[in-house]
Order: structure tokens, then sequence, then C-alpha cells
């Protein structure tokens, strides 16, 4: 019942992962996957587009938490862009968005990410 | 004036990954239905599926065949829901996760689901069988601003 898709991209250097389906139990594995994929490993910023996502839970909360402590470990910035209202809301109620700047759009967030921008 | 008659639907769902969302899209109709704004019936959804993982997870321990039952009950005022499992063990008040200690990994990434239904709804109240199993109530109320009432007792 719970399907997780993701493709890669990039833009310049930067990684953009666009994650489709759910974020919840079995997207651990992918997306973890993705993270330290040899494509994706020199980008010192990885963008994730929820654009394609409906449903999160505290599953894919934990998920994204894991991500957190993965791109501080190999030192690079995790950016969020395309969230619902609702999802913007429950990352900021549990913290997220401390460790992840969300962004309106991909293009803000690519932006969000030029000289001088950056957080 | 004729008595309004809550309407009332229930589910029975196998304890099994996926199966929270039947729940949470029953609740956001309902809630719909009954005139509560887009953002309060996300934010009950929300407050069903973890209320329904809790239950899957922790309580049934993903035994597809062991079903929690799920009550949406409409009345005139509220919305409300009733988790009901078989499983023993409690549910710990959902106190606000620290997420640096997650982050740098000196607590568990996961137990983040009270802390989203208490934030989520107005009234969360958890009841206790003695004989196994438990309640987990959760309340959405139609008038005024929103408020979180914890409460917790056992039968």
């Amino acid at each position: 019942m719970n399907q997780h898709r993701l493709r890669v991209r990039h833009s310049g250097a930067i990684a953009i992962i666009d994650l489709e389906g759910d974020l919840s139990h079995d997207s651990e594995g992918p997306l973890l996957g993705a993270l330290r994929d040899p494509h994706v490993l020199p980008s010192s910023v990885v963008v994730l587009n929820f654009a394609g996502v409906g449903y999160i839970n505290s599953a894919g909360i934990s998920l994204l938490v894991s991500l957190v402590a993965e791109v501080i470990h190999t030192e690079r910035t995790l950016l969020a862009c395309c969230l619902s209202p609702h999802y913007r809301k429950i990352f900021r109620m549990v913290g997220l968005t401390e460790y992840i700047q969300v962004f309106e759009t991909e293009l803000d967030a690519l932006r969000g990410t030029e000289p001088g921008k950056a957080r | 004036m004729p008595r309004f008659e809550p309407r009332v639907v229930q589910l029975s769902l196998p304890s099994e990954f996926g199966y929270e969302k039947v729940a949470m899209l029953s609740a956001g109709a309902i809630a719909e239905n009954m005139g509560f704004s887009p953002a309060r019936v996300q934010d009950l959804q929300t407050a069903v599926s973890e209320a329904c993982l809790n239950a899957i997870e922790h309580a049934h321990r993903l035994r597809a065949g062991v079903k929690l039952v799920v009550t949406l009950r409409a009345g005139v005022e509220e919305l409300q829901v009733n988790v009901v499992d078989r499983g023993g063990g409690s549910i710990p008040r959902g106190r606000r996760p620290h997420i640096l200690e997650k982050v740098e990994g000196h607590e568990d990434s996961r137990g983040w689901g009270m802390f989203l239904i208490e934030s989520l709804v107005d009234q969360v109240r958890v009841t206790t069988r003695r004989g196994g199993g438990k309640t987990l109530r959760l309340v959405l109320r139609l008038d005024g601003p929103r408020r979180s009432v914890y409460e917790q007792d056992s039968v």
C-alpha cells in the first residue's frame, strides 16, 4: 500500500532528489541509498523536492532526521522545496526546519544556494 | 426540532503498514463534511494516522491478523475518533522530542507519534483496559480556537 519512488537529477553541482508517493517506513533504503549514490555524494547541496509527496508519517520524519545526520556527517547542506503548507507546519513543529531550509519552489531552493544567499 | 443522532462509522483494519491511510482518509472525508477547515482536516488526518500506526506497530507488532478498530463519531459540535487496540504496553505521553539529540544519535530517531497527535487535536484520552488493550480517543471540536487537553485513565 505504501509506495515510494524517487529520481535523482542535477542542476549544476546541486543534486535534486524528486520524491514521489508516501514518505514512510519503506522509504529509508531508497532515500539513504540516493544520498549515498556516487553521483550524488560529490554534491555539497542536496535539494529534496516534495512535489510528488502526499503523505508523510512519523516514520518519514524519523527518516528525514537520519538524512540530516547523514548530511551533517558528510558536510553537505540539505534543502527542501514544494512541501504542502501542512507538512511545512509539521517540519516546523518537530524542529526539522532548524536543519533543512524549506523553500516554496525548486527555483527558490536553487537560488537560495547561490553565493550570498545561502543560509 | 428533531433530535440529532450522531453519525457513526466503524472500521476494522489489519495491523499492517498502509492501512492507517484508510482510517486517515475516512476521518478526513467526515471532517470535511462536518465543515472543518482544510487545515484542521489535515491536522486530524495526521493525528489519526499516527494513532493507527501506534496500534499497528507497537500494540499489535505488525500482526496483520490482529485488527484495530477505528470508530468515527460525528456529532453536532465535535468529531471523535477512537482507535482501539488489543495489545499490551502503554502509550507514553508525547513529550516534545529533542531533535538535536536525535540528529546527534543520542536518542532514537523515532518517537514523534504521540507528540504529533497531542499537538494537532483538541483532546486526547488514553484508556487502558485491565484485561489488555487500549483506546486512544482523539477529539476535534468545531467551535473556537483549538486547545490541547490530555487525559489518561484505566478501566
